[in-house]
């Protein structure tokens, strides 16, 4: 017998298919800069295991969240463009977040970003999930002391702080670019989260990390620049390591269908972004 | 296993993946080294330009055995890096080994890519189509 909820699910994609692939073609060209003056590129910075690249691909058209299946993590090492071959100018540029790889590819983006080379910039975060990488078991972290979840607390939390961290990094930049561009928050997997949603909309909204935006915003025209907050979840999956190890499960309850909503919310944001940046 | 313990174990692993990534980063210069030179040889060498097809195809499919591997310890060893913060000496040299293993892991397949773009005849038939794709 059919499972009722994946039913209704499949047949809300089914009924909605065209708005959703009108929708999406609109942002590609966007992205492509289609009929577009402005031909700057999008950045997409954030900590390794963030999310970056499946943004990345999911933006370029290389993966449809409708139809292709989430892959497991593989750490990025070089800086990643996504483009079309029918217009190499604009590129969605997706540097690896590891901090030991920030040193030798994010200096040079942060002087592009200063000096207006990106028409926006897309924070990823993932209030602290990032995924641990491949081979490592998290038994082996520092973190760890016998008792899996007093681990996963204190990773969290140390990778919330790193998020911050990289806010802190780049918003001198930020502060200095005399371009017009905005600035995209997107925390992902809301799927791992969505059970503390009213904390972590406090934490981007109001904590340390609102208070950084408030300052940016504080510091620049509203005409030249413009902040937005999205939360979704690009995959469902566990919180989990490479060797089988579930660290999280998927909140109850946050099944494909409210996955859809968080990426329809997406859109929605990036078009009006969009909107502004052509004055509409 | 104490505090004290799993450090020391750590930085044991730190420096055995750091050994490890010299070893394989110097095979693999050594590799793309001896593609690089292939033309050269062929130049003062005429007439082995077979036996220079065939030790082409031995070097790729030596490197296609362990490409893989070596680019599962790279990233393992920056797995080190980024979640078990390593004494400061062990993180720097794991770092340089890192980055010259991943570049001694792009500079063969570059030394591939420019036999199959500029001297095409030193690939044995059945690798002219068959490079492995950057990861």
């Amino acid at each position: 017998m059919p499972d009722p909820v994946t039913g209704q699910i499949a047949k809300w994609l089914w009924e909605n298919k065209h708005d959703i692939r009108k929708a999406l073609t609109g942002l590609y060209g966007w992205f492509r800069g289609k009929g577009r003056r402005d031909k700057r590129g999008i950045l997409v910075i954030g900590p390794g295991g963030s999310g970056k690249t499946t943004l990345g691909l999911l933006l370029s058209g290389e993966y449809d969240w409708l139809t292709d299946s989430p892959w497991t993590y593989t750490e990025s090492r070089r800086l990643e463009r996504y483009t079309l071959k029918d217009d190499k100018r604009v590129e969605v540029v997706v540097p690896p977040g590891q901090k030991h790889r920030r040193e030798v590819y994010w200096a040079d983006l942060q002087a592009e970003i200063a000096a207006g080379k990106f028409r926006g910039v897309i924070l990823m975060t993932a209030y602290g999930h990032h995924t641990l990488g491949e081979l490592v078991s998290y038994k082996d972290h520092p973190l760890y002391s016998k008792n899996k979840d007093a681990f996963l607390g204190a990773y969290l939390e140390e990778h919330r702080h790193e998020e911050l961290r990289i806010l802190r990094q780049i918003v001198p930049y930020l502060e200095v670019c005399q371009q017009r561009f905005w600035l995209l928050t997107l925390v992902a997997k809301q799927d791992l989260w969505w059970g503390d949603h009213p904390a972590v909309e406090r934490h981007y909204r109001d904590g340390e990390y609102g208070e950084q935006i408030r300052k940016l915003a504080a510091a620049k025209d509203t005409r030249v620049f413009r902040h937005e907050l999205v939360l979704a979840s690009l995959v469902i999956s566990n919180f989990g390591t490479d060797r089988q190890e579930t660290l999280k499960k998927n909140t109850e309850g946050y099944d494909q269908r409210m996955q859809v909503e968080s990426i329809r919310r997406l859109m929605e944001t990036m078009a009006a972004l969009k909107d502004w940046e052509t004055g509409a | 296993m104490s505090t004290t313990e799993a450090e020391m174990a750590r930085q044991q692993q730190a420096e055995d993946v750091a050994r490890l990534l010299k070893e394989y980063a110097d095979k693999l210069n050594v590799m793309a080294s001896r593609l690089l030179g292939i033309p050269e040889r062929e130049a003062t060498a005429h007439g082995v330009r077979t036996a220079l097809s065939t030790e082409v195809g031995t070097i790729l499919d030596g490197y296609d055995a362990v490409a893989p591997t070596i680019e599962s310890l790279t990233r393992y060893a920056s797995q080190i890096l980024e979640h078990f913060a390593p004494e400061k000496l062990a993180e720097i040299e794991l770092t340089l080994r890192l980055r010259e293993t991943e570049r001694a892991l792009d500079a063969v397949r570059l030394a591939a890519d420019t036999l199959k773009n500029h001297y095409p005849a030193f690939l044995p038939d059945s690798r002219k189509k068959r490079l492995r794709a950057r990861p």
